[in-house]
Order: structure tokens, then C-alpha cells, then sequence
């Protein structure tokens, strides 16, 4: 399958339980759509007014795939209704497509944007501003990196040696082999999966660090810094993600 | 921050801050966000 990316959409969790993984990170502050309703989200101010960017929990057999926005697809149609605080009702529609590979992802295409940016669902108490990037790790990063700007219509760059980047808009791929993934985020004891390719984490811009420190000190939720003023949790605190809190002070 | 980018993926980063969308404040950005801080009972400062 090949598409004409706009860019990296929103990270998509299947997961057993997300109900767990949404309690986790409401400890590490952030502000999740309604519970009660498929998906609970983490919504960011997007780039761009019409794609969004944000996380979503679902409920089945674990998968952990990103999706890319397109503005043509036809696919599955999706929809459902949130609630705000103040009794609106906020009603949602994507098209999805097809899965691909060779890391898990997907096509999808938003009818209406301006639900997944609601302004009390994208401001957080921990000062996420943004998902700036996801991150796979595999045995061969340059491979994949080379499948899915074919596949993507991406562009490519080799950042270092055991790191690629595959860019399609705002929101950046960065994929790792196994040592250099570990090696670059020993600090929190990072593990590459058994079963390769796989998303590993989130890069998310915060205001500031110290806030989100305090925040995390509160919450029991033990993380690591490092280089750059960096904050990172590991996955067994985060619903089976590392995130990478990049401060923009 | 800059100053302390030493390690490649600081350099990588670095070069992206303070480049990521949501720091990018224009007044109609500010402006929902503000109403999401009301809205949560954040300090409107903050």
C-alpha cells in the first residue's frame, strides 16, 4: 500500500487494558478524554488546523501503530461522542485504512479535525504542548526507514549511526537499532522489544522541566533526566511506552 | 540549552527547539489554550 503522507496523525495503543494505562498516565499530568468512551485520548495543539496530534487508547489484542493523515481514503468508519465538562457534546468521525507494514501502521483520514482539539482536552497539567516524535526500534533501521518512505511518499535522513529519520510533516519517526535505542536511553534502563520492528516511545515538548518534575515527584512516578534538561519515564510507568519530555525553555 | 547539546541526538534536538508546534503560540493557540486552562482550574499563567 502506498499513500501521500501529511504527516504522522496520532500514535494508536491497543492495549488489554487501557483503563490501566489511562490511570498511568493521569499520574505522569495528562489530561485524557472522558472515560466511558473508545478512544481516551491525549490530545495536542496540532500544527495544523486540520491534523490533529494526539495518542489514543483502544481496547484488543495489543498493537502499538501510527498512523499517517491523508486527505484521500476510503475504509472503516469510525465515530463516537465525548462529553465536556460543560455538557457539549463533541462527536468525531475518521476513516481507517488498511494496516501496513513493515512497522505497524495506518491510513487515516479525519472528517472532523476540531474534535481532537478541544481546548480542555489540550492543555495539561504536566505542560505537554506537543507530540514532537515517535520512536521504533529494529534490526535494521535503514531498511525500514527505506520501506516506508516508499511507502509514505517520506523523506529519509540518517541522524547517526543506529538512528533514521522518516519525516512526513511535523511529527518525526526516529528509528533505532537495539544498542543504539539502549545506549541513548540507558538512563531509564531501556529494553528493545523481542520482536522487532517496534514503537517504543514518545517525544513530548513540555513548557518547561521543573514543573513537570515536581508534578512527577507527587505522583510517586520515579523518572530520569537527562542530557538537555530531558525527563524520562520508562515504559513499565507510562502504559508500555518510554516518554521523552523535551523541555522548550 | 543549546550550550549543552554535546551528544548527537542533543544536537538533533536542539535544533528542533523551540521549533515543536505546541511553542509556537499564536494568539488564537493562546487563546484556546487559555479557555483549556480555565476550564481545567489550571493558573491562567502558568
Amino acid at each position: 500500500m502506498k499513500i501521500s503522507a501529511r504527516d504522522i496523525d496520532h500514535l494508536s495503543l491497543t492495549l488489554t487494558e487501557p483503563e490501566a494505562a489511562a490511570n498511568r498516565l493521569l499520574q505522569l499530568g495528562f489530561n485524557l478524554t472522558p472515560e466511558g468512551v473508545e478512544p481516551r485520548c491525549i490530545c495536542f495543539q496540532p500544527d495544523q488546523d486540520d491534523v490533529p496530534n494526539y495518542v489514543e487508547l483502544l481496547q484488543g489484542e495489543p498493537v502499538t501503530a501510527v498512523a499517517l493523515n491523508v486527505t484521500e481514503l476510503e475504509g472503516e468508519e469510525r465515530t463516537h461522542a465525548w462529553e465536556t465538562e460543560d455538557g457539549f457534546e463533541v462527536d468525531a468521525g475518521v476513516v481507517v485504512g488498511e494496516s501496513g507494514g513493515p512497522l505497524p501502521w495506518f491510513a487515516v483520514r479525519h472528517e472532523t479535525p476540531d474534535a481532537f482539539m478541544e481546548p480542555e482536552w489540550i492543555v495539561h497539567p504536566n505542560g505537554a504542548l506537543a507530540m514532537m516524535a515517535v520512536h521504533a526500534v529494529a534490526e535494521n533501521p535503514k531498511a525500514i526507514a527505506k520501506a516506508l518512505k516508499e511507502a509514505w511518499s517520506a523523506k529519509v535522513e540518517e541522524v547517526f549511526d543506529g538512528c533514521m529519520l522518516v519525516k512526513t510533516g511535523t511529527v518525526e519517526l526516529l528509528i533505532w537499532s537495539a544498542a543504539a535505542y539502549q545506549s541513548e536511553y540507558k538512563a531509564i534502563e531501556a529494553m528493545a522489544p523481542q520482536d522487532l520492528p517496534a514503537i517504543v516511545g514518545v517525544t513530548i515538548a513540555v513548557e518547561r522541566a521543573r514543573p513537570l518534575q515536581a508534578l512527577l515527584r507527587a505522583n510517586n512516578v520515579p523518572f530520569a533526566l537527562a542530557e538537555g534538561d530531558r525527563v524520562l519515564t520508562s515504559p513499565e510507568q507510562s502504559g508500555g511506552l518510554m516518554f521523552e519530555f523535551l523541555p522548550q525553555n | 540549552m543549546g550550550a549543552r547539546a554535546s551528544g548527537p541526538l542533543m544536537v538533533f534536538w536542539t535544533a528542533r527547539v523551540p521549533r515543536a508546534h505546541g511553542a509556537r503560540e499564536t494568539r488564537a493557540v493562546r487563546k484556546r489554550k487559555l479557555a483549556g486552562r480555565m476550564a481545567l482550574g489550571l493558573p491562567i499563567d502558568g
